[in-house]
């Protein structure tokens, strides 16, 4: 059927009206002359309305002539009347193909660029290298070549480990990755003491390399050697090594964390005023029913057009809200100050420490504040490398 | 019956009998679309009923806002609301 329609319309047809008595008779003719005519509808008893073909009119036009009935042209449809009005309008055509070309010549540019990094690059670096390299709003698709870029850009910065870049439409997508610096590490061969980073008694010993110094059950201060990367030895050159070794020891720890037990929350009192706002660029048009009065007011925002366009509609609502105190629950205020400063252990101990002792103290200061203080006992490595600055010129390097 | 023989042999080779017989073959598909083949031209056309002239007699169809799709020498397709058909002899 739909076929039918699309030749019928590539062909052009006309829609026609015949008046007169015997309109069964004229489309007994019609149909007897082979002539294809469709959706005949008999508007009354008299008229008729009917689509045929351009060339078959001027025969279906005989046929009525004979059957005494009398033709009217109501439209004209189909493709070659259409063209025919176009000739007239040559402007509208003119229009129409310049704005396909302007589209087709917009969508091979590049006009927004979408960075994202991830350890720690800036976007605007990355966005001001990228538009010196060539990849910038403006530029078109086919000038740049993406391989040859990415490769360009890796070489020319050490910090990035990976960039991709991704063209869909006009937008360019780029995500970039950062390297992960490693930490600083004494090169192998610098000869080192390893010092206490912290005061502790020394629980477990591990010598490496180097001379150790103090002993399993010696009370250590931060910053007393530990092991020694200087070998003396009598009857022997002095050594320098680079010392190596592990030393667990017990280490104390206070902390002490606030919490308050009195606190505001803010309470909507029930009053809002919606104002509308209308974004097109950087200019903002606001509708609000009345200016907002509140002394403190809690803001929601919602954005009407989902996807992005060139403007948006915010809808905004102001809740006046108000102040209202209320008592911290004390087992609450206690579990989460003991949270607190648990995580503040964490970061205190150096990594792969472990908790062997803990407790935990409790105290309302005014009624208003509670102190929670936890005291931790913990075992952890205290050793930490120092480079060796000899003065001395008759010490021997080992290789 | 003058046509027996005939009917028996046609019965006998079972052949389609539309095309052998010259019979109409009215076809409908649910009550919108109504199909009639091997039609001898239309007696009446009005919207709520169409009379359709063929060798066994004249079918009517009964039924509302009734357009002929297409009309050509062998088929006449008409769609629309359809209420009943029948053949008047």
């Amino acid at each position: 059927m739909v076929s039918i329609k699309l030749w019928n319309f590539l062909r052009g047809y006309v829609i026609i009206k015949v008046e007169g008595l015997a309109i069964e008779k004229f489309l007994n003719l019609v149909m007897v002359n082979e002539v294809y005519i469709w959706d005949v509808e008999r508007k009354n008893y008299t008229t008729l309305t009917a689509k045929v073909s351009t060339k078959a009119f001027k025969e279906v036009l005989q046929y009525a002539k004979k059957t005494g009935c009398r033709v009217f042209i109501v439209s004209k449809k189909g493709l070659p009347f259409a063209v025919f009005r176009l000739r007239k309008r040559k402007g509208i055509v003119l229009g129409f193909l310049l704005s396909v070309l302007l589209v087709y010549l917009f969508s091979t540019f590049i006009w927004e660029i979408d960075i994202k990094t991830v350890n720690g690059l800036k976007e605007e670096e990355v966005a001001k290298k990228l538009s010196e390299m060539g990849l910038k709003s403006g530029v078109s698709k086919f000038k740049i070549d993406i391989n040859k870029l990415e490769k360009e850009f890796l070489l020319n910065n050490e910090e990035v480990a990976w960039i991709g870049i991704n063209v869909r439409g006009t937008k360019a997508f780029v995500k970039v990755v950062g390297k992960t610096k490693p930490q600083k590490v004494l090169s192998k061969e610098e000869p080192c003491n390893i010092i206490a980073k912290r005061d502790g008694i020394i629980y477990k010993m591990t010598v490496l390399e180097g001379e150790a110094v103090k002993k399993v059950g010696d009370t250590v201060k931060t910053g007393d050697i530990l092991i020694s990367g200087i070998i003396e030895k009598p009857g022997l050159d002095t050594m320098f090594v680079h010392a190596d070794g592990e030393v667990l020891a017990r280490t104390w720890y206070e902390i002490s964390v606030e919490e308050e037990l009195k606190r505001t929350r803010w309470v909507k009192t029930g009053e809002k005023i919606v104002a509308t706002k209308i974004i097109i660029g950087s200019n903002t048009i606001t509708f609000t029913p009345r200016k907002i009065e509140f002394e403190k007011f809690e803001k929601e925002e919602k954005n009407l057009i989902p996807y992005e366009a060139p403007f948006k509609i915010v809808k905004e609502v102001y809740y006046e809200v108000k102040p209202e105190v209320e008592t911290v629950p004390i087992e609450e205020a206690k579990e989460k100050g003991r949270k607190k400063a648990l995580e503040e252990l964490e970061k205190v101990v150096s990594p792969g420490g472990k908790v062997v002792n803990k407790k935990e103290k409790y105290e309302v200061i005014d009624g208003r504040i509670l102190r929670v203080t936890v005291m931790a006992e913990v075992l952890e490595d205290i050793g930490v490398k120092e480079k060796i600055s000899y003065t001395g010129g008759e010490g021997k390097k080992i290789d | 019956m003058k046509q027996s023989l005939k009917d028996e042999l046609i019965n006998a080779i079972d052949f389609p009998k539309d095309a052998l017989l010259n019979l109409p073959k009215i076809t409908l598909i649910g009550k919108t679309h109504l199909t009639v083949e091997n039609h001898r031209g239309i007696v009446e056309y009005l919207p709520e009923r169409v009379r359709i002239n063929s060798t066994v007699g004249i079918i009517r169809v009964i039924g509302e806002n009734m357009v002929i799709n297409s009309i050509m020498t062998e088929v006449i397709t008409i769609t629309g609301e359809i209420k009943s058909v029948e053949i008047v002899v």
